[in-house]
């Protein structure tokens, strides 16, 4: 799938699934300086998800602060025609102050086995697990 | 206060607290000293205000939390964060 660049930066628009709800996530940082998958809040709202009493909090802390995150197991993180199933994420606020409403980071990357093509500027699977 | 005594004081509530002390352990975060600066009707409204705050107020330690938690068990993670460029070639 194509790698849209914006703020120099490559987006694509993933699919989230919770509890049998879709909801389809524009502006995704494709981000292998992250090591963890983020969305945000107000969209993952949509499909009913939204902090529980128990959620595992974390801080993530770093340049400019820090920010808190909870993470919940989804039914499926999908990016082009490559889905992962029952897939811990991060919700956030994500208030970067620019568009930004999800980071694919390398768990999900690795566990996709993604290529990415700077030369065609495309996201890649390969058809056959390696 | 510390977090029996928050639980204490608002039992079965969403909350907004604000860590006055707070340290590291490895990679859990123990807040030692607690104020409560809001409490909230549910959990949306709890997140909300601790993003309005946190932005507001990005120097200090706030978190958005349910009394229900035996412990608060916060895990703490380094990110050095997304660094964009606004040039007109991007």
């Amino acid at each position: 799938m194509r790698l849209t660049l914006k703020y120099g930066l490559p987006f694509i628009t993933a699919t989230l699934t919770y509890r049998k709800k879709k909801v389809e996530v524009s502006h995704v940082l494709v981000d292998t300086g992250s090591a963890r998958t983020t969305f945000a809040a107000d969209v993952v709202a949509q499909v009913g998800l939204i902090p529980e009493p128990e959620d595992t909090l974390l801080t993530v802390r770093g340049v400019g602060g820090a920010e808190v995150v909870f993470t919940r197991v989804v039914d499926r993180v999908q990016a082009g025609h490559r889905a992962v199933e029952q897939f811990e994420v991060e919700i956030g606020g994500m208030d970067y102050g620019f568009e930004v409403n999800g980071i694919l980071g390398m768990d999900f990357l690795r566990h996709a086995g993604a290529i990415i093509n700077l030369h065609k500027l495309q996201l890649e699977f390969p058809d056959v697990e390696t | 206060m510390r977090w029996p005594n928050v639980q204490a004081t608002y039992p079965n509530q969403w909350l907004v607290i604000e860590a006055l002390e707070a340290h590291t352990e490895g990679n859990r975060r123990v807040l030692d000293h607690i104020a409560v600066v809001e409490v909230c009707p549910d959990s949306v409204t709890a997140m909300q205000t601790y993003r309005r705050l946190h932005q507001q107020y990005p120097l200090r330690e706030f978190y958005f939390v349910h009394t229900s938690r035996t412990h608060l068990d916060i895990e703490e993670r380094r990110w050095v964060g997304i660094r964009r460029s606004d040039a007109a070639y991007a």
